[in-house]
Protein backbone atom coordinates (compact mmCIF):
# COMPACT_ATOMS: atom_id res chain seq x y z
CA UNK A 1 0.00 0.00 0.00
CA UNK A 2 2.58 2.53 1.13
CA UNK A 3 4.59 2.60 -2.08
CA UNK A 4 6.46 5.95 -2.19
CA UNK A 5 5.93 6.35 -5.92
CA UNK A 6 2.17 6.53 -5.41
CA UNK A 7 2.34 9.46 -3.04
CA UNK A 8 1.90 12.30 -5.56
CA UNK A 9 -1.22 10.69 -7.13
CA UNK A 10 -2.76 10.12 -3.71
CA UNK A 11 -1.91 13.67 -2.63
CA UNK A 12 -3.49 15.16 -5.76
CA UNK A 13 -6.68 13.09 -5.27
CA UNK A 14 -6.94 14.09 -1.62
CA UNK A 15 -6.25 17.74 -2.35
CA UNK A 16 -9.04 17.74 -4.94
CA UNK A 17 -11.36 16.07 -2.46
CA UNK A 18 -10.46 18.52 0.31
CA UNK A 19 -11.00 21.57 -1.90
CA UNK A 20 -14.35 20.38 -3.22
CA UNK A 21 -15.45 19.65 0.36
CA UNK A 22 -14.16 22.80 2.00
CA UNK A 23 -14.80 25.44 -0.68
CA UNK A 24 -18.63 25.26 -0.61
CA UNK A 25 -18.72 25.25 3.21
CA UNK A 26 -16.24 28.13 3.38
CA UNK A 27 -18.33 30.15 0.91
CA UNK A 28 -21.49 29.62 2.99
CA UNK A 29 -19.66 30.70 6.15
CA UNK A 30 -18.17 33.89 4.75
CA UNK A 31 -21.29 34.73 2.76
CA UNK A 32 -23.36 34.75 5.94
CA UNK A 33 -21.43 37.94 6.75
CA UNK A 34 -22.23 39.67 3.43
CA UNK A 35 -24.81 42.30 2.57
CA UNK A 36 -27.45 41.58 -0.04
CA UNK A 37 -25.50 43.87 -2.39
CA UNK A 38 -22.33 41.77 -1.97
CA UNK A 39 -24.33 38.68 -2.93
CA UNK A 40 -26.20 40.21 -5.86
CA UNK A 41 -22.98 41.59 -7.32
CA UNK A 42 -21.35 38.18 -6.85
CA UNK A 43 -18.50 39.52 -4.71
CA UNK A 44 -16.28 36.68 -3.53
CA UNK A 45 -15.62 38.35 -0.16
CA UNK A 46 -17.84 40.73 1.83
CA UNK A 47 -16.82 44.41 1.77
CA UNK A 48 -17.36 44.53 5.53
CA UNK A 49 -18.28 41.79 7.98
CA UNK A 50 -21.99 42.01 8.79
CA UNK A 51 -22.43 40.04 11.99
CA UNK A 52 -25.77 41.81 12.24
CA UNK A 53 -27.19 39.19 9.84
CA UNK A 54 -27.27 36.70 12.70
CA UNK A 55 -29.20 38.97 15.04
CA UNK A 56 -31.52 39.93 12.20
CA UNK A 57 -32.44 36.36 11.26
CA UNK A 58 -33.03 35.48 14.89
CA UNK A 59 -35.55 38.32 15.06
CA UNK A 60 -37.36 36.93 12.01
CA UNK A 61 -37.59 33.30 13.16
CA UNK A 62 -37.58 31.73 16.65
CA UNK A 63 -34.28 29.88 16.46
CA UNK A 64 -34.21 29.41 20.24
CA UNK A 65 -37.48 27.49 19.98
CA UNK A 66 -36.12 25.37 17.10
CA UNK A 67 -33.00 24.54 19.11
CA UNK A 68 -35.03 23.74 22.21
CA UNK A 69 -37.35 21.45 20.22
CA UNK A 70 -34.50 19.74 18.37
CA UNK A 71 -32.55 19.11 21.59
CA UNK A 72 -35.60 17.85 23.49
CA UNK A 73 -36.73 15.53 20.72
CA UNK A 74 -33.24 14.14 20.04
CA UNK A 75 -32.33 13.66 23.72
CA UNK A 76 -35.64 12.12 24.83
CA UNK A 77 -35.84 9.84 21.79
CA UNK A 78 -32.25 8.71 22.29
CA UNK A 79 -32.82 7.91 25.98
CA UNK A 80 -36.03 6.05 25.16
CA UNK A 81 -34.35 4.04 22.42
CA UNK A 82 -31.49 3.12 24.76
CA UNK A 83 -33.94 1.98 27.43
CA UNK A 84 -36.21 -0.09 25.18
CA UNK A 85 -33.28 -1.55 23.23
CA UNK A 86 -31.33 -2.54 26.34
CA UNK A 87 -34.40 -4.18 27.90
CA UNK A 88 -35.40 -6.10 24.79
CA UNK A 89 -31.81 -6.89 23.84
CA UNK A 90 -31.21 -8.45 27.24
CA UNK A 91 -34.34 -10.55 26.99
CA UNK A 92 -33.52 -11.80 23.49
CA UNK A 93 -29.87 -12.50 24.30
CA UNK A 94 -29.96 -14.02 27.75
CA UNK A 95 -33.23 -15.93 28.20
CA UNK A 96 -34.47 -19.06 26.49
CA UNK A 97 -38.22 -18.93 25.98
CA UNK A 98 -40.82 -20.01 23.48
CA UNK A 99 -41.43 -17.28 20.91
CA UNK A 100 -37.97 -15.74 21.16
CA UNK A 101 -36.99 -16.59 17.59
CA UNK A 102 -40.35 -15.27 16.37
CA UNK A 103 -39.97 -11.92 18.13
CA UNK A 104 -36.39 -11.51 16.92
CA UNK A 105 -37.39 -12.44 13.37
CA UNK A 106 -40.20 -9.87 13.42
CA UNK A 107 -37.81 -7.16 14.60
CA UNK A 108 -35.27 -8.01 11.88
CA UNK A 109 -37.96 -8.10 9.19
CA UNK A 110 -39.20 -4.61 10.05
CA UNK A 111 -35.74 -3.12 9.57
CA UNK A 112 -36.45 -3.39 5.84
CA UNK A 113 -39.76 -1.51 5.74
CA UNK A 114 -39.63 1.95 4.16
CA UNK A 115 -40.76 4.70 6.55
CA UNK A 116 -43.33 5.90 4.07
CA UNK A 117 -45.59 2.99 4.94
CA UNK A 118 -46.06 4.48 8.42
CA UNK A 119 -46.50 8.21 7.96
CA UNK A 120 -50.18 8.33 6.95
CA UNK A 121 -51.53 5.94 9.61
CA UNK A 122 -49.40 7.36 12.43
CA UNK A 123 -50.42 10.91 11.56
CA UNK A 124 -54.05 9.85 11.73
CA UNK A 125 -53.56 7.88 14.97
CA UNK A 126 -51.87 10.78 16.73
CA UNK A 127 -54.52 13.23 15.60
CA UNK A 128 -57.23 10.92 16.89
CA UNK A 129 -55.52 10.05 20.21
CA UNK A 130 -58.31 10.29 22.81
CA UNK A 131 -58.20 12.81 25.66
CA UNK A 132 -55.26 14.79 24.25
CA UNK A 133 -55.29 18.16 22.51
CA UNK A 134 -58.98 18.73 23.11
CA UNK A 135 -60.07 15.32 21.84
CA UNK A 136 -63.07 13.55 23.34
CA UNK A 137 -62.67 10.03 24.73
CA UNK A 138 -63.72 8.74 21.29
CA UNK A 139 -60.86 10.64 19.67
CA UNK A 140 -63.16 13.14 18.01
CA UNK A 141 -62.62 16.89 18.07
CA UNK A 142 -59.24 18.56 18.54
CA UNK A 143 -55.69 17.90 17.44
CA UNK A 144 -54.86 14.90 19.62
CA UNK A 145 -51.12 14.57 20.23
CA UNK A 146 -50.16 16.33 17.01
CA UNK A 147 -49.62 19.74 18.58
CA UNK A 148 -47.02 18.45 21.07
CA UNK A 149 -43.44 17.25 20.84
CA UNK A 150 -44.77 13.80 21.80
CA UNK A 151 -45.86 13.50 18.17
CA UNK A 152 -42.20 13.74 17.14
CA UNK A 153 -40.95 11.32 19.79
CA UNK A 154 -43.49 8.50 20.18
CA UNK A 155 -43.11 6.93 16.70
CA UNK A 156 -39.33 6.60 17.24
CA UNK A 157 -39.24 5.19 20.79
CA UNK A 158 -38.45 1.70 19.50
CA UNK A 159 -35.63 1.07 17.06
CA UNK A 160 -35.27 -2.34 15.43
CA UNK A 161 -31.63 -1.58 14.77
CA UNK A 162 -31.09 -0.57 18.42
CA UNK A 163 -32.63 -3.83 19.69
CA UNK A 164 -30.45 -5.75 17.25
CA UNK A 165 -27.25 -3.98 18.35
CA UNK A 166 -27.91 -4.46 22.06
CA UNK A 167 -28.85 -8.10 21.57
CA UNK A 168 -25.61 -8.74 19.71
CA UNK A 169 -23.64 -7.00 22.42
CA UNK A 170 -25.36 -8.82 25.30
CA UNK A 171 -24.94 -12.24 23.66
CA UNK A 172 -21.29 -11.90 24.64
CA UNK A 173 -22.08 -11.63 28.38
CA UNK A 174 -21.00 -14.85 30.13
CA UNK A 175 -23.95 -16.78 31.61
CA UNK A 176 -21.74 -17.80 34.55
CA UNK A 177 -21.43 -14.17 35.56
CA UNK A 178 -25.20 -13.72 35.59
CA UNK A 179 -25.68 -17.01 37.48
CA UNK A 180 -23.15 -15.96 40.10
CA UNK A 181 -25.07 -12.75 40.67
CA UNK A 182 -28.32 -14.74 40.91
CA UNK A 183 -26.73 -16.96 43.57
CA UNK A 184 -26.00 -13.81 45.53
CA UNK A 185 -29.71 -13.04 45.44
CA UNK A 186 -29.76 -10.32 42.78
CA UNK A 187 -33.13 -9.83 41.10
CA UNK A 188 -33.38 -10.10 37.30
CA UNK A 189 -33.88 -6.33 37.05
CA UNK A 190 -30.72 -5.73 39.10
CA UNK A 191 -28.81 -8.16 36.88
CA UNK A 192 -29.88 -6.10 33.90
CA UNK A 193 -29.10 -2.72 35.42
CA UNK A 194 -25.91 -3.53 37.31
CA UNK A 195 -24.31 -6.19 35.11
CA UNK A 196 -25.71 -6.21 31.58
CA UNK A 197 -26.13 -2.46 31.00
CA UNK A 198 -22.66 -1.36 32.20
CA UNK A 199 -20.95 -4.14 30.23
CA UNK A 200 -22.80 -3.05 27.06
CA UNK A 201 -21.53 0.53 27.24
CA UNK A 202 -19.81 0.52 23.82
CA UNK A 203 -22.95 -0.68 22.03
CA UNK A 204 -25.05 1.82 23.99
CA UNK A 205 -22.77 4.69 22.97
CA UNK A 206 -22.95 3.65 19.31
CA UNK A 207 -26.73 3.40 19.38
CA UNK A 208 -26.95 6.73 21.22
CA UNK A 209 -24.77 8.58 18.72
CA UNK A 210 -26.61 7.17 15.71
CA UNK A 211 -30.06 7.74 17.16
CA UNK A 212 -29.22 11.29 18.20
CA UNK A 213 -27.84 12.26 14.79
CA UNK A 214 -30.73 10.60 12.93
CA UNK A 215 -33.26 12.44 15.09
CA UNK A 216 -31.36 15.72 14.88
CA UNK A 217 -31.51 15.58 11.08
CA UNK A 218 -34.96 14.00 10.84
CA UNK A 219 -37.03 16.02 8.41
CA UNK A 220 -40.02 14.39 6.71
CA UNK A 221 -42.01 13.52 9.84
CA UNK A 222 -41.38 16.81 11.72
CA UNK A 223 -42.26 18.64 8.50
CA UNK A 224 -45.71 17.11 8.19
CA UNK A 225 -46.45 17.38 11.91
CA UNK A 226 -45.36 20.99 12.35
CA UNK A 227 -46.93 22.34 9.16
CA UNK A 228 -50.13 22.75 11.16
CA UNK A 229 -48.45 23.24 14.56
CA UNK A 230 -45.42 25.58 14.20
CA UNK A 231 -44.66 25.42 17.94
CA UNK A 232 -43.26 21.91 17.31
CA UNK A 233 -40.84 22.98 14.56
CA UNK A 234 -37.33 21.55 14.81
CA UNK A 235 -34.19 23.01 13.23
CA UNK A 236 -34.34 21.27 9.82
CA UNK A 237 -38.00 22.25 9.44
CA UNK A 238 -37.18 25.78 10.62
CA UNK A 239 -34.46 26.10 7.97
CA UNK A 240 -36.84 24.92 5.27
CA UNK A 241 -39.46 27.36 6.58
CA UNK A 242 -36.82 30.09 6.50
CA UNK A 243 -36.23 29.70 2.79
CA UNK A 244 -39.92 29.48 1.93
CA UNK A 245 -40.84 32.45 4.17
CA UNK A 246 -38.13 34.95 3.25
CA UNK A 247 -37.81 36.14 -0.30
CA UNK A 248 -34.53 34.67 -1.55
CA UNK A 249 -33.93 37.60 -3.88
CA UNK A 250 -33.85 40.24 -1.14
CA UNK A 251 -32.94 38.27 2.00
CA UNK A 252 -30.32 35.81 0.84
CA UNK A 253 -27.86 37.00 3.52
CA UNK A 254 -30.40 36.24 6.25
CA UNK A 255 -31.07 32.75 4.91
CA UNK A 256 -27.34 32.05 4.80
CA UNK A 257 -26.91 33.35 8.37
CA UNK A 258 -29.81 31.11 9.44
CA UNK A 259 -28.13 28.11 7.79
CA UNK A 260 -24.92 28.78 9.69
CA UNK A 261 -26.77 29.12 13.01
CA UNK A 262 -28.76 25.97 12.29
CA UNK A 263 -26.08 23.60 11.09
CA UNK A 264 -22.58 24.56 12.22
CA UNK A 265 -22.76 23.90 16.01
CA UNK A 266 -24.14 20.37 15.57
CA UNK A 267 -21.72 19.69 12.74
CA UNK A 268 -18.76 20.41 15.02
CA UNK A 269 -20.13 18.12 17.73
CA UNK A 270 -20.77 15.32 15.22
CA UNK A 271 -17.23 15.63 13.86
CA UNK A 272 -15.93 14.92 17.36
CA UNK A 273 -18.05 11.77 17.52
CA UNK A 274 -16.86 10.62 14.09
CA UNK A 275 -15.18 7.45 15.35
CA UNK A 276 -18.44 6.16 16.87
CA UNK A 277 -20.00 6.46 13.43
CA UNK A 278 -17.33 4.16 12.10
CA UNK A 279 -17.58 1.79 15.05
CA UNK A 280 -21.34 1.51 14.55
CA UNK A 281 -21.09 1.05 10.83
CA UNK A 282 -18.43 -1.62 11.10
CA UNK A 283 -20.54 -3.51 13.62
CA UNK A 284 -23.52 -3.04 11.31
CA UNK A 285 -21.73 -4.40 8.28
CA UNK A 286 -20.58 -7.57 10.00
CA UNK A 287 -24.12 -8.87 9.95
CA UNK A 288 -24.38 -8.59 6.18
CA UNK B 1 -25.17 -28.38 36.26
CA UNK B 2 -24.08 -26.58 33.13
CA UNK B 3 -27.61 -25.47 32.24
CA UNK B 4 -27.66 -21.66 32.03
CA UNK B 5 -29.35 -19.89 34.93
CA UNK B 6 -32.04 -18.64 32.63
CA UNK B 7 -33.87 -21.97 32.85
CA UNK B 8 -34.61 -21.36 36.51
CA UNK B 9 -36.21 -17.98 35.86
CA UNK B 10 -39.96 -17.53 35.61
CA UNK B 11 -41.13 -17.45 31.97
CA UNK B 12 -42.72 -14.06 32.67
CA UNK B 13 -39.33 -12.39 33.09
CA UNK B 14 -38.19 -12.32 29.43
CA UNK B 15 -41.63 -11.15 28.28
CA UNK B 16 -41.60 -8.37 30.88
CA UNK B 17 -38.27 -7.12 29.54
CA UNK B 18 -39.75 -7.22 26.04
CA UNK B 19 -42.98 -5.46 27.01
CA UNK B 20 -42.06 -1.85 26.11
CA UNK B 21 -40.77 -2.90 22.69
CA UNK B 22 -43.80 -5.09 22.04
CA UNK B 23 -46.28 -2.37 23.01
CA UNK B 24 -44.65 0.24 20.78
CA UNK B 25 -44.22 -2.29 17.98
CA UNK B 26 -47.89 -3.12 18.05
CA UNK B 27 -48.92 0.56 18.17
CA UNK B 28 -46.43 2.18 15.79
CA UNK B 29 -45.47 -0.67 13.49
CA UNK B 30 -47.79 -3.62 13.19
CA UNK B 31 -51.03 -1.68 13.37
CA UNK B 32 -49.88 1.12 10.99
CA UNK B 33 -48.75 -1.36 8.33
CA UNK B 34 -52.13 -3.11 8.38
CA UNK B 35 -53.98 0.20 8.52
CA UNK B 36 -51.89 1.62 5.68
CA UNK B 37 -52.71 -1.36 3.48
CA UNK B 38 -56.40 -0.93 4.23
CA UNK B 39 -56.11 2.77 3.33
CA UNK B 40 -54.50 1.87 -0.01
CA UNK B 41 -57.72 0.02 -0.92
CA UNK B 42 -59.87 3.10 -0.32
CA UNK B 43 -60.37 6.60 -1.59
CA UNK B 44 -59.74 8.45 1.67
CA UNK B 45 -58.98 12.07 2.60
CA UNK B 46 -58.39 11.52 6.36
CA UNK B 47 -61.20 13.91 7.25
CA UNK B 48 -63.90 11.23 7.48
CA UNK B 49 -63.62 7.80 9.12
CA UNK B 50 -61.97 5.27 6.80
CA UNK B 51 -64.99 2.99 7.01
CA UNK B 52 -67.18 5.75 5.52
CA UNK B 53 -64.93 6.25 2.49
CA UNK B 54 -65.41 4.56 -0.89
CA UNK B 55 -63.74 1.14 -1.29
CA UNK B 56 -61.68 1.07 -4.47
CA UNK B 57 -60.06 -2.37 -4.35
CA UNK B 58 -56.81 -2.40 -6.31
CA UNK B 59 -57.74 0.69 -8.32
CA UNK B 60 -55.18 2.89 -6.50
CA UNK B 61 -52.44 0.46 -7.55
CA UNK B 62 -53.47 0.16 -11.19
CA UNK B 63 -53.96 3.94 -11.26
CA UNK B 64 -50.29 4.40 -10.37
CA UNK B 65 -49.21 2.55 -13.51
CA UNK B 66 -50.96 5.12 -15.70
CA UNK B 67 -49.91 8.17 -13.66
CA UNK B 68 -47.17 9.89 -15.70
CA UNK B 69 -45.81 11.77 -12.66
CA UNK B 70 -45.43 8.56 -10.65
CA UNK B 71 -43.73 6.81 -13.56
CA UNK B 72 -41.40 9.80 -13.99
CA UNK B 73 -40.66 9.75 -10.25
CA UNK B 74 -39.77 6.04 -10.44
CA UNK B 75 -37.48 6.75 -13.40
CA UNK B 76 -35.75 9.54 -11.47
CA UNK B 77 -35.19 7.26 -8.46
CA UNK B 78 -33.90 4.54 -10.80
CA UNK B 79 -31.43 6.92 -12.46
CA UNK B 80 -30.20 8.31 -9.14
CA UNK B 81 -29.78 4.77 -7.81
CA UNK B 82 -28.02 3.23 -10.84
CA UNK B 83 -25.55 6.11 -11.13
CA UNK B 84 -25.42 7.28 -7.51
CA UNK B 85 -24.35 4.05 -5.82
CA UNK B 86 -21.41 3.21 -8.13
CA UNK B 87 -20.22 6.85 -8.15
CA UNK B 88 -20.42 7.10 -4.40
CA UNK B 89 -18.72 3.77 -3.71
CA UNK B 90 -16.14 4.33 -6.46
CA UNK B 91 -15.11 7.81 -5.36
CA UNK B 92 -15.24 6.75 -1.71
CA UNK B 93 -12.88 3.85 -2.50
CA UNK B 94 -10.45 6.07 -4.44
CA UNK B 95 -10.36 8.52 -1.53
CA UNK B 96 -9.93 5.71 1.00
CA UNK B 97 -7.01 4.18 -0.96
CA UNK B 98 -5.44 7.63 -1.35
CA UNK B 99 -5.84 8.28 2.38
CA UNK B 100 -4.12 4.98 3.19
CA UNK B 101 -1.16 6.03 1.04
CA UNK B 102 -0.35 9.28 2.83
CA UNK B 103 0.87 10.16 6.31
CA UNK B 104 -1.39 13.03 7.43
CA UNK B 105 -4.59 11.04 7.70
CA UNK B 106 -6.48 12.46 10.67
CA UNK B 107 -6.99 16.05 9.54
CA UNK B 108 -7.97 14.94 6.04
CA UNK B 109 -10.40 12.38 7.42
CA UNK B 110 -12.18 15.04 9.45
CA UNK B 111 -12.25 17.43 6.52
CA UNK B 112 -13.62 14.94 3.99
CA UNK B 113 -16.20 13.73 6.49
CA UNK B 114 -17.52 17.27 7.10
CA UNK B 115 -20.47 17.22 4.63
CA UNK B 116 -21.76 13.98 6.14
CA UNK B 117 -22.31 15.81 9.44
CA UNK B 118 -24.68 18.39 7.92
CA UNK B 119 -28.42 17.84 7.74
CA UNK B 120 -29.54 17.00 4.18
CA UNK B 121 -32.11 19.82 4.07
CA UNK B 122 -29.47 22.36 5.06
CA UNK B 123 -27.11 20.94 2.43
CA UNK B 124 -29.85 21.28 -0.16
CA UNK B 125 -30.52 24.91 0.74
CA UNK B 126 -26.80 25.71 0.71
CA UNK B 127 -26.45 24.38 -2.82
CA UNK B 128 -29.38 26.48 -4.01
CA UNK B 129 -27.21 29.53 -3.27
CA UNK B 130 -23.94 27.96 -4.40
CA UNK B 131 -25.54 27.24 -7.77
CA UNK B 132 -27.63 30.38 -8.23
CA UNK B 133 -27.14 32.72 -11.17
CA UNK B 134 -24.89 35.05 -9.14
CA UNK B 135 -23.48 32.22 -7.03
CA UNK B 136 -19.86 31.10 -6.74
CA UNK B 137 -20.10 28.07 -9.04
CA UNK B 138 -21.25 30.19 -11.95
CA UNK B 139 -18.61 32.78 -11.05
CA UNK B 140 -15.95 30.08 -11.38
CA UNK B 141 -17.40 28.93 -14.72
CA UNK B 142 -17.37 32.49 -16.06
CA UNK B 143 -13.82 33.12 -14.88
CA UNK B 144 -12.78 30.08 -16.92
CA UNK B 145 -14.51 31.57 -19.95
CA UNK B 146 -17.45 29.15 -19.82
CA UNK B 147 -21.13 29.99 -20.08
CA UNK B 148 -23.09 30.35 -16.88
CA UNK B 149 -25.53 27.47 -16.25
CA UNK B 150 -29.13 27.49 -14.97
CA UNK B 151 -28.57 24.31 -12.89
CA UNK B 152 -31.58 23.88 -10.56
CA UNK B 153 -33.91 26.07 -12.61
CA UNK B 154 -33.37 23.93 -15.71
CA UNK B 155 -35.57 20.82 -16.07
CA UNK B 156 -32.74 19.19 -18.03
CA UNK B 157 -30.03 19.80 -15.44
CA UNK B 158 -31.73 19.74 -12.04
CA UNK B 159 -31.73 15.97 -11.54
CA UNK B 160 -28.03 15.73 -12.44
CA UNK B 161 -27.28 18.46 -9.94
CA UNK B 162 -29.14 16.51 -7.27
CA UNK B 163 -27.16 13.38 -8.14
CA UNK B 164 -23.93 15.37 -7.76
CA UNK B 165 -24.92 16.90 -4.43
CA UNK B 166 -26.03 13.52 -3.08
CA UNK B 167 -22.65 12.04 -3.91
CA UNK B 168 -20.88 15.13 -2.50
CA UNK B 169 -22.74 14.86 0.78
CA UNK B 170 -22.31 11.13 1.38
CA UNK B 171 -18.91 10.29 -0.07
CA UNK B 172 -17.11 11.15 3.19
CA UNK B 173 -19.04 8.53 5.10
CA UNK B 174 -18.40 5.97 2.35
CA UNK B 175 -14.71 6.77 2.56
CA UNK B 176 -14.66 6.24 6.34
CA UNK B 177 -16.41 2.89 6.05
CA UNK B 178 -13.95 1.76 3.39
CA UNK B 179 -10.94 2.99 5.38
CA UNK B 180 -12.16 0.81 8.24
CA UNK B 181 -12.47 -2.07 5.77
CA UNK B 182 -8.98 -1.51 4.37
CA UNK B 183 -7.50 -1.47 7.88
CA UNK B 184 -8.73 -5.04 8.37
CA UNK B 185 -6.44 -6.34 5.60
CA UNK B 186 -3.47 -8.15 7.18
CA UNK B 187 -0.31 -6.29 6.19
CA UNK B 188 1.59 -9.59 6.11
CA UNK B 189 -0.74 -10.84 3.37
CA UNK B 190 -0.03 -7.84 1.14
CA UNK B 191 3.70 -8.12 1.81
CA UNK B 192 3.69 -11.82 0.95
CA UNK B 193 1.83 -11.08 -2.29
CA UNK B 194 4.36 -8.40 -3.20
CA UNK B 195 7.24 -10.83 -2.54
CA UNK B 196 5.54 -13.32 -4.83
CA UNK B 197 5.63 -10.65 -7.51
CA UNK B 198 1.95 -9.72 -7.57
CA UNK B 199 1.34 -6.37 -9.27
CA UNK B 200 -0.70 -3.58 -7.69
CA UNK B 201 -3.73 -4.45 -9.78
CA UNK B 202 -3.59 -8.14 -8.91
CA UNK B 203 -3.07 -7.41 -5.20
CA UNK B 204 -6.11 -5.12 -5.27
CA UNK B 205 -8.30 -7.64 -7.10
CA UNK B 206 -7.32 -10.77 -5.15
CA UNK B 207 -6.65 -9.44 -1.65
CA UNK B 208 -8.10 -5.96 -1.07
CA UNK B 209 -11.43 -6.40 -2.84
CA UNK B 210 -12.47 -9.67 -1.17
CA UNK B 211 -11.63 -8.27 2.28
CA UNK B 212 -13.63 -5.06 1.82
CA UNK B 213 -16.58 -6.86 0.21
CA UNK B 214 -18.75 -6.58 3.37
CA UNK B 215 -18.10 -2.82 3.47
CA UNK B 216 -19.04 -2.50 -0.21
CA UNK B 217 -22.23 -4.49 0.30
CA UNK B 218 -23.11 -2.41 3.35
CA UNK B 219 -22.64 0.88 1.47
CA UNK B 220 -24.60 -0.43 -1.51
CA UNK B 221 -27.57 -1.61 0.53
CA UNK B 222 -27.81 1.44 2.84
CA UNK B 223 -27.45 3.95 0.00
CA UNK B 224 -29.94 2.04 -2.12
CA UNK B 225 -32.49 2.39 0.67
CA UNK B 226 -31.59 6.07 1.13
CA UNK B 227 -31.79 6.93 -2.59
CA UNK B 228 -35.12 5.19 -3.16
CA UNK B 229 -36.52 7.23 -0.24
CA UNK B 230 -34.68 10.44 -1.15
CA UNK B 231 -36.67 13.44 0.10
CA UNK B 232 -34.76 15.91 2.32
CA UNK B 233 -32.15 16.96 -0.21
CA UNK B 234 -34.75 17.54 -2.93
CA UNK B 235 -37.04 19.44 -0.57
CA UNK B 236 -34.13 21.70 0.34
CA UNK B 237 -32.98 22.20 -3.25
CA UNK B 238 -36.19 22.60 -5.21
CA UNK B 239 -38.62 24.40 -2.92
CA UNK B 240 -37.10 27.91 -2.96
CA UNK B 241 -35.40 27.93 -6.32
CA UNK B 242 -38.64 27.28 -8.14
CA UNK B 243 -40.85 29.19 -5.73
CA UNK B 244 -43.45 27.93 -3.31
CA UNK B 245 -44.32 24.74 -1.48
CA UNK B 246 -46.11 23.15 -4.42
CA UNK B 247 -43.04 23.32 -6.61
CA UNK B 248 -41.11 20.68 -4.64
CA UNK B 249 -39.72 18.16 -7.12
CA UNK B 250 -39.59 20.84 -9.81
CA UNK B 251 -38.97 22.46 -12.14
CA UNK B 252 -42.00 20.85 -13.84
CA UNK B 253 -41.59 17.55 -11.94
CA UNK B 254 -38.05 17.14 -13.28
CA UNK B 255 -36.71 16.14 -9.85
CA UNK B 256 -39.85 14.45 -8.55
CA UNK B 257 -39.04 11.25 -6.66
CA UNK B 258 -41.43 8.71 -5.20
CA UNK B 259 -40.94 10.38 -1.80
CA UNK B 260 -41.53 13.99 -2.86
CA UNK B 261 -44.55 12.95 -4.92
CA UNK B 262 -45.93 10.94 -2.02
CA UNK B 263 -45.56 13.98 0.25
CA UNK B 264 -47.63 16.07 -2.13
CA UNK B 265 -50.26 13.41 -2.78
CA UNK B 266 -50.73 12.67 0.92
CA UNK B 267 -50.25 15.94 2.73
CA UNK B 268 -51.16 18.55 0.14
CA UNK B 269 -53.83 16.77 -1.97
CA UNK B 270 -55.02 14.65 1.02
CA UNK B 271 -55.27 11.63 -1.30
CA UNK B 272 -54.32 9.09 1.35
CA UNK B 273 -55.38 5.99 -0.60
CA UNK B 274 -53.10 6.81 -3.51
CA UNK B 275 -50.21 7.79 -1.21
CA UNK B 276 -50.50 4.50 0.70
CA UNK B 277 -50.51 2.54 -2.55
CA UNK B 278 -47.32 4.38 -3.48
CA UNK B 279 -45.75 3.43 -0.15
CA UNK B 280 -46.43 -0.25 -0.79
CA UNK B 281 -45.20 0.03 -4.36
CA UNK B 282 -41.98 1.47 -2.94
CA UNK B 283 -41.78 -1.39 -0.44
CA UNK B 284 -41.96 -3.92 -3.26
CA UNK B 285 -39.35 -2.08 -5.35
CA UNK B 286 -36.99 -1.88 -2.36
CA UNK B 287 -37.43 -5.55 -1.49
CA UNK B 288 -36.67 -6.64 -5.07
CA UNK B 289 -33.72 -4.28 -5.47
CA UNK B 290 -32.15 -5.29 -2.16
CA UNK B 291 -32.57 -8.98 -2.92
CA UNK B 292 -30.94 -8.56 -6.33
CA UNK B 293 -27.97 -6.76 -4.76
CA UNK B 294 -27.40 -9.37 -2.10
CA UNK B 295 -27.55 -12.13 -4.72
CA UNK B 296 -25.17 -10.25 -7.04
CA UNK B 297 -22.66 -9.82 -4.25
CA UNK B 298 -23.02 -13.44 -3.21
CA UNK B 299 -22.39 -15.15 -6.53
CA UNK B 300 -21.10 -12.86 -9.24
CA UNK B 301 -18.70 -10.03 -9.87
CA UNK B 302 -16.67 -9.60 -6.77
CA UNK B 303 -16.20 -13.23 -5.84
CA UNK B 304 -12.91 -13.86 -7.55
CA UNK B 305 -11.20 -16.47 -5.41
Amino acid sequence: MRVPGRFPVAAVILAAGAVSTLAPVAWILESSLKTQADLTLGRLLPQALHFGNFAAVMRVLPFALYYRNSVLVAVITTLAVLLTSALAGFSLAKYRFRGRAGVFGLILATMMLPNFVFYVPIYYMLRRAPLFGGNAITGAGGSGLLDSLAALILPYVVSAWGVFMLRQSMLALPDDLLDAARMDGASELRLWWQVAVPLSAPALVTVAVFTFITQWNNFFWPLIVSTSYPSTMTLPVGLQYLQTTLSPTSNEQLILAGLVIGMIPASLVFLVFQRYYVAGITLGSIRE
Amino acid sequence: MSVPGSTRVSPWVPWTFLLPVLVFYALFLVFPVAFSFDVSLHNWNMLTPLSASPYTGGAQYTGLLTDPVFIAALEHNLLLWILGVPLLVGIGLILALALEAVRTQTALRYLLFLPATLSPVAIGICWVYLLSGVGPVNAVLQSMGLASQPFLSSPGQALWVILGVYVWSTVGLAMLVLVAGLKSIPVSLLEAATMDGATGGRRFWHITLPVIKPSLLFLTVTNTIAIWQLFDLIAGMTTASTGGEGAMGGPINATQTVATYMYQVAFQDLNMGKASAMAFALLIVLAVVTLVQVLLFRRGGLEVN
